[in-house]
C-alpha cells in the first residue's frame, strides 16, 4: 500500500547556547504515493531533520505531517513507536546498528517485533543479507565490522520487515560504487515491489538517478523539483 | 511481555561491562549481607530467650510474681486448699555460673506439673528418676545437648558456683528435647533442692497458673489472697519486656546495618547510571525501530532487578554465615548489659529473607529508575545524532545542591522540634540525603579552585578530568563520603561517649575496693553477701568505711523496675551529679519518703523532681518523692536510688547484694583485698575489685558493647570502597578514547599512570575533606539527638582530631588502590582498539 506523506507549514529550529537556528520556516510539501523519491541538499540543510520528523523520531514546534488519515504530529509516544514498527523502515547516517546485538539480530529485531514467526524470519535475513553480500557475517558483532559492511547492514535492517515507507539517509555514503548500487537496489526493489514509498538523501546524482521523482532541499528549508544544472 | 530480542540488546550491553556489573552485585550483596546478619543476629537473641521463656513457662498463661523476696510458700497451698486451684505449679529459680557460663535453675514440683511442662511426662516417673531426684540432693535433668556441650556425661558430677559457693549437683537424667526445643543452658531439679540451693527455703520464685478468659471470678479470688506486693502477670508480658529491654540496642544496629545497604543501593545506581548512559544510543535506536518506551522501561527494571536479585541471593547467603560471629557479640552485649542469654546457633528466617529481598530488589529498582527516566525521555532524534547529554547533568548540579541544603536544615528542624526516636533516626537520614546531594557539586567546586592554583597543563588536565566526570563519580563519591562520615561519625559519638563514662566512673567509684559475691549472675535478686562477712570486714582495723548497696528488681504493671538501695559512706555522698534537684535534696534522701532517679529513668518515664513515684512494696503499694534525677550511665533502663533503712523498712528484706569499703590513709588496697579473703574465705567466696581495676573492668564493658559497631563500621567502609572502585572504573571506561589519544600524541604509560593516580587520589582527599564535617555533625547528632532518645543519657560533645585524620587518610589510601585496577586496564588496552570502539 502506498504512503502519502504530506508536511503543512512545518516550523522546526534548534537552539544552541543563545543562538537559535531556524531549520525549516514553513515548510509544506506533499509526497504523493507510491514510488521514490530523492532529496538533494546541501550539507546542514536539514535532510536528516526532515527524516527525522517525518518517522516521529523528532516533533516539529508548529505545523502539521499526516501519513495517508493518520496525522501523526498528534500522535504520542506509544503510538509513534507502533507507527515505526509497522510501517517505517529506516536508514541512518551514522548507521546505528545495536551494538549489543550480532548481525544476524539486528536483522531479527524488527522482524520479531512486528510477531513475525520463527522461520519466515530467519528466511527474510538470510535472504536480504544475501541481497548485500554479507552472508558469511550474521554472526559477527557491529564493532566488527567495517564502515561500509554497517551501512549495508542497515540498509538490510531497514527493507527486511518490508515496510510501507522507507526513510534512508545516504544510505550509500560509505561504499564503493558496487556495493552502493547492490545497496540501492534492494532498497529500491523492496519498495517498488510492494508498491511502496521511499524517501531518500543523498549527494550523489547517481544514486539519485534511480529515483522517479528527485527533489531538492535548498538553505532556507524549501523543498523544489531538482532541474538540470541546479546549485545544491 | 517483553519481546526477547529488545531485553537482549539491553542486557548485554551490561554484560560488556561484567566487571562493573560484578562489582555492583558485589557492593549490594555486602550490604545485605550486613542487615541479614544483624537482622538474623539480633534476632536469634531474642527468639532464644523467648524460646527458653516459653518452655520455661510451658503451657502457664499466667504467673504470680512479687519483688525481691519472692512469694511465701504458704501461698501456693493456701490458693490451693482454698480455692481448690488444680491448674497452678510451684516454681523456684535460679542461676548458676558454670565456667565462663550461666546455666538457669528451674526447681519444680513434680506432682503439679502435669499439664505445665510436658518433659516431666509419666515415663520420668516410671523411670524412677523422680524419685531420685526428690531424695537425693543436688540431683538434676539436662537437656542433652546442653549436656554434650557442658561436657557432662549421665551420672557426673560437676561443681558449679552460686552466690560466691561451689555448689556440687551431679546429673540423673535426660531432658526430653524433642519437648524442649530452646531450652538451652537450663537445669531441671526438684524445688526443695533448689530452695535450698538458695538459702531461702520457704520461698517460691514465681507460681505458675493455667487461667482461662472465662476464668475472671477465680482470677478475682486469688489476686484478694495475693500479698500485697503480688500480681498476676500474663505469661506473654514477659516475653514483651525482654523486647522493649533490647528495642533502642536492636534498633541501633538496625540502622547501621541499613545503611551498608543504602550504600549499595548507591552502588547499584552508579552502575546502571553509568551502563545506561552508554546505551542512550542504543535505546535510541531500539526506540526508532519501534519499540515502545514502555517496553525499554520493562527491560531496563528487569535488568536492575535481576542483578538486585542476585546480590539479595549473594547477600543473604553471606549474611548467614557472618551471622554466626556477629550473634557471638549480639549475645555477648546483651549478656553484658540487659539480661542472662545464651544462644549458640541462629538460623535464617523467612522474615529476614523477605526484608532483605525486598531492600535489595526495590533499592535497585528504585536506583535505575532515574538514569531509566533519563534515557527513555531523551529525545531520540538527537541521542541518535549523538548529541553529549553531560551538559545537561552539570546543569543538574547547583539545584541538587541547593535541594541538599534545604534537606540538611529540615534535619536541623526536625532534630530540634520533635522529641521521639524515630524522629531522630529520621532526622539522621535526611542529614546524610542532604550532605550527599551537597557532594558533587562541592567536589565541582573543590576541583575548580585547584584549578585555578596549578599552572601545570597536564594537571590542570588531571584536575578538570574530575570536574568532568563529575556525573559518574559524583555518585559513588557521595557514598564515600557518606560511609566516612558514618565512620567519623559513630567514632566521635563513642569517644564522647568513653569520655563521659569515664569521668563518671572515677567520680562515682570512691570506694577502695568493691566487693561482691563471687560469680553472682547480674541481676538476681538472691545475690547477697553474708551478714558476717559484712561484719568482719566492718570491723577490720584498715578499714574507715563501708558502704551497702542492695539491687532488685521489681515488678509492676508494665514492665520491672530497677531498685537500688544504698547505705552511702560519707564519702560516697560526693559521687553523685545531681543534674537536677529540689531545695535540700539530699536532705529529703536521707529524711524523707524520698528517691532519686537515674537520668535515664527520668527519661524513660517521664518523671521530674517532684513527681511521686508508685512503687510496690512488700506492705502494699507506696508513693516515693521524686528528690532528684543523677547522672547514671550503669544501666540504660533507668534505676530508682533510695536509701537502705528506707528500703528495709518497705521490703522488709535485710540482704545487700554490694559493698565498697574505704580504707584509712596509706592502706593498701591489695593488702587488704588480702586480708579481707583471708577473713571470710571460709564463709562466703567474694569477688574483691580495687577502684582502679573495677573502672578497667566497667570500660572493658563499655568498649565491648561497641564492638559490634566497630564491625559494622568497617563493613560498612568496605562497601564504600567497591564504590569508589566501581565509578572509578567506570570513569575510566567512559575516557577510553580520551586516554588513547593522549597516549596517541605521545604520553607516556608512567605519564599516563600519574594522571589516572593523580585524579583517584585526589578524589579520595575530596571525599575525606569533605566527610570531616558532615561526620562531626552526625555525631552531634548521635550524641544530643540519638543517644538521648535512645537511652535517655546526656553527656557533652567531644571532638578528638584523630578519626578525622585517619578518616582522611582512609579515603586517600582507599581510593589509590581503587584506583590501580583502572590504571591497569587503561595501560594494558591497545589504543587502536579504544579509539575504534564504540
Ligand atoms: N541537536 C541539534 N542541536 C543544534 N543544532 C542542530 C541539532 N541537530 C541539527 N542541528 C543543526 O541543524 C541543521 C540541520 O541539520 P541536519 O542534520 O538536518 O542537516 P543535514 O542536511 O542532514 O546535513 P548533512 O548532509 O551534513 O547530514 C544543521 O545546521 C545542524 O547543525
Ligand atoms: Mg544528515
Amino acid at each position: 500500500m502506498a504512503r502519502r506523506i504530506e508536511l503543512h507549514g512545518i516550523y522546526h529550529s534548534y537552539v544552541q547556547g543563545s543562538v537559535r537556528q531556524t531549520v525549516f520556516e514553513a515548510l509544506s510539501h506533499t509526497f504523493a504515493g507510491a514510488g521514490s523519491t530523492a532529496i538533494l541538499g546541501r550539507s546542514g540543510c536539514g535532510k536528516s531533520t526532515l527524516l527525522n520528523l517525518i518517522s516521529g523520531l523528532d516533533r516539529p514546534q508548529r505545523g502539521r505531517i499526516r501519513v495517508d488519515d493518520q496525522e501523526i504530529t498528534a500522535y504520542n509516544e506509544a503510538q509513534l513507536a507502533l507507527y515505526r514498527r509497522r510501517y517505517v523502515g529506516i536508514v541512518f547516517q551514522s548507521f546505528n546498528l545495536v551494538p549489543t546485538l550480532s548481525v544476524g539480530d539486528n536483522l531479527r529485531l524488527p522482524l520479531e517485533l512486528n510477531g513475525l514467526p520463527a522461520k519466515e524470519r530467519e528466511r527474510r535475513v538470510a535472504e536480504v543479507l544475501e541481497r548485500v553480500g554479507l552472508r558469511e557475517l550474521i554472526d559477527r558483532y557491529p564493532e566488527e565490522l567495517s564502515g561500509g559492511e554497517q551501512q549495508r547492514v542497515a540498509v538490510a535492517r531497514s527493507v527486511v520487515h518490508k515496510p510501507q515507507l522507507v526513510l534512508a539517509d545516504e544510505p550509500t555514503g560509505s561504499l564503493d560504487a558496487e556495493n552502493g548500487t547492490r545497496a540501492i537496489e534492494l532498497i529500491r526493489d523492496t519498495t517498488v515491489e510492494g508498491g511502496h514509498t521511499l524517501l531518500m538523501v543523498t549527494h550523489s546524482l547517481a544514486v539519485a538517478g534511480y529515483a522517479d521523482t528527485v527533489l531538492v532541499l535548498d538553505d532556507d528549508g524549501v523543498l523544489d523539483e531538482y532541474r538540470e544544472g541546479i546549485a545544491w | 511481555m517483553v519481546a526477547s530480542l529488545p531485553f537482549r540488546a539491553c542486557i548485554n550491553g551490561l554484560l560488556r561491562y561484567p566487571l562493573q556489573a560484578a562489582l555492583a552485585v558485589l557492593g549490594l550483596a555486602l550490604g545485605v549481607m550486613v542487615f541479614v546478619a544483624v537482622d538474623i543476629a539480633t534476632d536469634g537473641a531474642q527468639r532464644a530467650f523467648r524460646l527458653s521463656l516459653d518452655a520455661l513457662s510451658g503451657r502457664a498463661t499466667h504467673h504470680i510474681v512479687a519483688g525481691a523476696q519472692g512469694l511465701p510458700d504458704t501461698l501456693y497451698v493456701r490458693l490451693r486448699r482454698e480455692l481448690g486451684l488444680r491448674q497452678s505449679a510451684p516454681v523456684v529459680e535460679t542461676a548458676v555460673s558454670y565456667g565462663t557460663g550461666v546455666l538457669q535453675v528451674l526447681g519444680v514440683d513434680p506432682f503439679a506439673e502435669q499439664g505445665f511442662r510436658s518433659y516431666f511426662a509419666a515415663d520420668a516417673l516410671q523411670d524412677n528418676l523422680w524419685r531420685r531426684l526428690l531424695l537425693e540432693p543436688g540431683t538434676v535433668l539436662i537437656g542433652a545437648r546442653t549436656a554434650e556441650r557442658l561436657g557432662v556425661a549421665m551420672g557426673e558430677r560437676f561443681t558449679v558456683q552460686l552466690n560466691g559457693r561451689d555448689v556440687a549437683l551431679t546429673r540423673v537424667g535426660t531432658l526430653d528435647d524433642a519437648t524442649t526445643r530452646g531450652i538451652e543452658n537450663v537445669l531441671v531439679a526438684d524445688i526443695a533442692s533448689v530452695k535450698e540451693l538458695r538459702d531461702q527455703p520457704t520461698r517460691l520464685s514465681r507460681i505458675d497458673l493455667i487461667l482461662r478468659d472465662e476464668d475472671a471470678d477465680l482470677r478475682a479470688a486469688i489476686e484478694k489472697r495475693l500479698p500485697s506486693d503480688a500480681r498476676i502477670e500474663a505469661a506473654s508480658a514477659r516475653v514483651r519486656s525482654v523486647q522493649e529491654l533490647t528495642r533502642a540496642f536492636t534498633l541501633n544496629l538496625t540502622a547501621m546495618s541499613l545503611l551498608a545497604v543504602v550504600i549499595g543501593v548507591f552502588l547499584i545506581y552508579n552502575t546502571l547510571h553509568f551502563t545506561i548512559l552508554r546505551r542512550h544510543v542504543t535505546f535510541a535506536t531500539l526506540r526508532a525501530l519501534g519499540v515502545t518506551r514502555r517496553e525499554l522501561l520493562v527491560s531496563i527494571l528487569l535488568e536492575a532487578g535481576l542483578l538486585g536479585a542476585l546480590a539479595v541471593c549473594l547477600g543473604t547467603l553471606a549474611g548467614s554465615y557472618v551471622a554466626d560471629s556477629l550473634l557471638a557479640l549480639v549475645s555477648r552485649t546483651i549478656n553484658d548489659l540487659y539480661f542472662a542469654v545464651s544462644v549458640s546457633e541462629a538460623s535464617i528466617t523467612g522474615a529476614t529473607v523477605l526484608k532483605a529481598t525486598l531492600l535489595g530488589v526495590s533499592g535497585s529498582l528504585l536506583a535505575v529508575s532515574v538514569p531509566a527516566g533519563e534515557a527513555l525521555f531523551a529525545p531520540p532524534a538527537q541521542t541518535l545524532m549523538r548529541r553529549p547529554i553531560e551538559r545537561r547533568v552539570t546543569g543538574w548540579l547547583l539545584p541538587l545542591a541547593a535541594a541538599g541544603l534545604l534537606l540538611v536544615a529540615l534535619s536541623v528542624l526536625i532534630a530540634a522540634l520533635s522529641a521521639g526516636l524515630s524522629s531522630g533516626y529520621a532526622a539522621l537520614a535526611i542529614l546524610l540525603i542532604g550532605c550527599s546531594l551537597l557532594v558533587p557539586w562541592s567536589v565541582v567546586k573543590l576541583a575548580r579552585a585547584l584549578r585555578r592554583l596549578v599552572r601545570h597543563p597536564m594537571l590542570r588536565h588531571t584536575v578538570g578530568g574530575l570536574e568532568a566526570g563529575i556525573s559518574r563519580i559524583g555518585v559513588a563519591e557521595a557514598a564515600l563520603v557518606v560511609a566516612l562520615a558514618a565512620t567519623i561519625g559513630v567514632t566521635l559519638m563513642i569517644g564522647s561517649f568513653r569520655t563521659a563514662v569515664d569521668q563518671w566512673l572515677s567520680s562515682t567509684l570512691r570506694a577502695d575496693i568493691y566487693i561482691r559475691p563471687a560469680q553472682a549472675v547480674t541481676g538476681r535478686d538472691e545475690t547477697r553477701i553474708e551478714p558476717a562477712v559484712i561484719a568482719a570486714i566492718r570491723n577490720m582495723p584498715a578499714v574507715s568505711d563501708i558502704s551497702l548497696g542492695r539491687f532488685v528488681e521489681l515488678r509492676r504493671e508494665g514492665g520491672g523496675v530497677s531498685l537500688f538501695a544504698i547505705e552511702l559512706a560519707g564519702e560516697s555522698y560526693a559521687g553523685f551529679h545531681l543534674l537536677a534537684e529540689r531545695a535540700q535534696a539530699w536532705q529529703a534522701f536521707d529524711n524523707d519518703m524520698a528517691v532519686f532517679v537515674s537520668e535515664p529513668y527520668a527519661f524513660h518515664h517521664r518523671v521530674q523532681v517532684g513527681d511521686v513515684l508508685q512503687l510496690p512494696t512488700a506492705l502494699g503499694e507506696q508513693g516515693f518523692a521524686v528528690a532528684g534525677i543523677y547522672r547514671d550511665y550503669g544501666s540504660d533502663q533507668g534505676v530508682v536510688l533510695m536509701r537502705m533503712s528506707l528500703y528495709r523498712r518497705w521490703w522488709q528484706d535485710p540482704g545487700i547484694s554490694s559493698m565498697g569499703v574505704y580504707l584509712k590513709q596509706s592502706q593498701d588496697p591489695q593488702q587488704a583485698m588480702g586480708d579481707i579473703h583471708a577473713l571470710t574465705g571460709d564463709v562466703q567466696q567474694l569477688s574483691l575489685r580495687s577502684n582502679r581495676e573495677l573502672r578497667a573492668v566497667s570500660l572493658e564493658v563499655f568498649d565491648r558493647t561497641f564492638e559490634i559497631t566497630r564491625v559494622l563500621r568497617w563493613l560498612t567502609t568496605i562497601v564504600a570502597v567497591v564504590a569508589i572502585l566501581t565509578a572509578l572504573s567506570a570513569v575510566q571506561l567512559e575516557r577510553r578514547r580520551e586516554l588513547a589519544l593522549l597516549r596517541g600524541i605521545g604520553l607516556t604509560s608512567r605519564q599516563l599512570a600519574g594522571v589516572l593516580f593523580a585524579q583517584t587520589g585526589l578524589l579520595g582527599l575530596f571525599a575525606g575533606l569533605l566527610a570531616m564535617p558532615v561526620g562531626v555533625a552526625l555525631s552531634v547528632l548521635l550524641v544530643h539527638v540519638i543517644n538521648r532518645r535512645a537511652f535517655g543519657w546526656s553527656m557533652d560533645f567531644v571532638l578528638d582530631a584523630k578519626p578525622l585524620a585517619e578518616a582522611l587518610a582512609l579515603a586517600t589510601l582507599v581510593a589509590l588502590i581503587a584506583g590501580a585496577l583502572p590504571v591497569w586496564r587503561a595501560l594494558r588496552e591497545s589504543p587502536a582498539l579504544a579509539l575504534r570502539g564504540e
